[in-house]
């Protein structure tokens, strides 16, 4: 009786562009070493890895026996990972393997990430400061629309001083206005941050074909932009609305 | 004997262009009593503005006093003195000055607003004094939607809006042409007839005929005092 085909997985990219369906039989070979066969029994996504991504090279995943043969190399492996089951101790996994193997260094999950994101966390950096830069640029803007609307303003502002309008009421209405101005500003800021990180993660996602996100607008930041878009009104409504209320009337006509 | 609405005292106003001071009004008696249609008449630059300004309290004398309803303008507060503009004088600019974002109607509530009316009654007002002027037809009109002479009308309900003693009126006319010029001065004329105390400023002669009192103006002092 035959003996049954090897089974690999192959990465889904890998299966499309080779045109390889489940249930194929692939002829594969190491570099000094005879093809074998072998069955495909499945497909996989490549994990959300951003050190990854970008990589076109094809994967395939072998059972770590069927590997050693195809490459000659038994007993040799680089890297390999362990799954524990719910409530396992992962610091007693960690010691008992480096007692076990010895040359090996078991690392935990968030170490290994924090090993291979360095990069990220630079450009995350980067983020952040085009981030500080847009937000001192959009203050600016709206200090500048506002400093162009209290000029289109003075003399409104003038004859409802002369008619008896409070310099409260001045004020409260040029504050009021530029305060809905920031509001009005952060909310298609925030809306346009949504449809445009949509935008991007659907092209790089289908670029890259991964599911990895590469622009999130979390609610945290959501906050952040609120809380920053909102004060800044207060801050420019506020010298806005005094600016516009600090002269006597008959001087703010001659302006 | 008719009450006295505004008197100015021996009146000085001098402003200082960078270190020049200009004296724009020097040692002016007037007296405005209750129903008086006062024409100021004078050539640009004499200063018939700022005596209107300095009458209705927009400004403060330099020298002399503004008796305004019983109150001296200098003795009253910031605040005191734009509630009284707010509740006793209306105000009529040559260039209208109403707010673009509101509209006919809201305009002319803003000083029904800022004195506290509840929000129908001011409504209710708002509409009965366009129609006064003639614009029943444009309550909901914005003013860009308005001519020259509408806006003024405009203005001249919003400066009857809280039923003031006195309508100072900056060259009313100044921005429209001769007919429309001749209705906003008998919309004044009718006005006054209804009991509205009047100074309007103005270079236009037409609207000083039906003045009771007519004052000429000359480098910051009036020249000459007449009731045709």
């Amino acid at each position: 009786m035959a003996q049954p085909l090897p089974e690999l997985l192959l990465e889904n990219r890998t299966a499309v562009n080779l045109e390889i369906s489940i249930g194929d039989t692939v002829w594969i070979s190491g570099l000094d070493t005879q093809e074998r066969p072998f069955v495909v029994v499945g497909t996989y996504r490549r994990p959300a890895d951003p050190s990854t991504v970008t990589l076109r090279d094809y994967r395939a995943t072998f059972h770590l026996s069927d590997l050693q043969e195809l490459l000659g190399a038994g007993d040799r492996v680089d890297r390999f990972s362990v799954l524990l089951r719910p409530g396992a101790s992962r610091d007693a996994v960690i010691a008992e393997i480096d007692r076990l193997a010895f040359g090996a260094d078991a690392l935990a999950t968030e170490k290994v990430a924090a090993a291979t994101s360095e990069t990220f966390r630079v450009v995350s950096r980067f983020h952040r400061a085009l981030a500080g830069i847009t937000i001192t640029g959009a203050a600016v803007f709206l200090l500048c629309l506002v400093v162009l609307k209290l000029e289109e303003r003075r003399l409104e502002g003038a004859s409802m001083r002369d008619v008896g309008i409070s310099r409260r009421t001045l004020f409260l209405w040029m504050f009021s206005e530029t305060l809905v101005m920031a509001g009005i500003g952060t909310a298609i800021g925030l809306v346009l941050g949504w449809v445009g990180s949509a935008l991007i993660n659907a092209y790089f996602r289908r670029l890259y074909d991964t599911s990895m996100a590469f622009a999130r607008v979390t609610e945290e930041l959501a906050l952040l932009v609120a809380f920053i878009g909102l004060a800044t009104g207060v801050v420019v409504g506020t010298l806005a609305g005094l600016g516009l209320v600090r002269s006597r009337s008959s001087r703010l006509r001659q302006l | 004997m008719k009450s006295v609405v505004a008197e100015a005292r021996a009146l000085h106003r001098t402003y200082m262009r960078g270190d020049t001071p200009v004296r724009a009004i020097r040692g002016i008696d007037i007296t405005i009593q209750a129903a008086d249609y006062v024409a100021i008449l004078g050539p640009s630059g004499c200063g018939k503005s700022t005596l209107l300004n300095l009458l209705g309290g927009i400004d403060i004398p330099t020298a002399g006093s503004v008796r305004l309803l019983g109150h001296d303008t200098r003795e009253l507060s910031d605040r005191r003195l734009t509630r009284l503009r707010l509740e006793k004088v209306g105000f009529v600019f040559q260039r209208f000055h109403l707010l673009p974002a509101l509209s006919a109607a809201e305009n002319v509530e803003l000083p029904m607003a800022e004195a506290g009316l509840p929000r129908p009654r001011r409504r209710a007002r708002a509409e009965d004094l366009l129609d006064y002027v003639g614009l029943s037809h444009r309550v909901d009109h914005r003013p860009g939607q308005l001519s020259g002479g509408e806006m003024q009308r405009v203005a001249i309900a919003r400066a009857l809006a809280n039923k003031p003693a006195l309508i100072l009126a900056d060259e009313p006319t100044g921005e429209l042409d001769q007919d429309t010029g001749a209705e906003i001065g008998e919309l004044f004329l009718r006005l006054n007839r209804d009991g509205t105390t009047l100074v309007i400023v103005t270079h236009d002669t037409s609207l000083a005929r039906p003045a009771t009192v007519v004052h000429r103006m000359r480098d910051g002092a009036l020249q000459t005092e007449a009731k045709p």
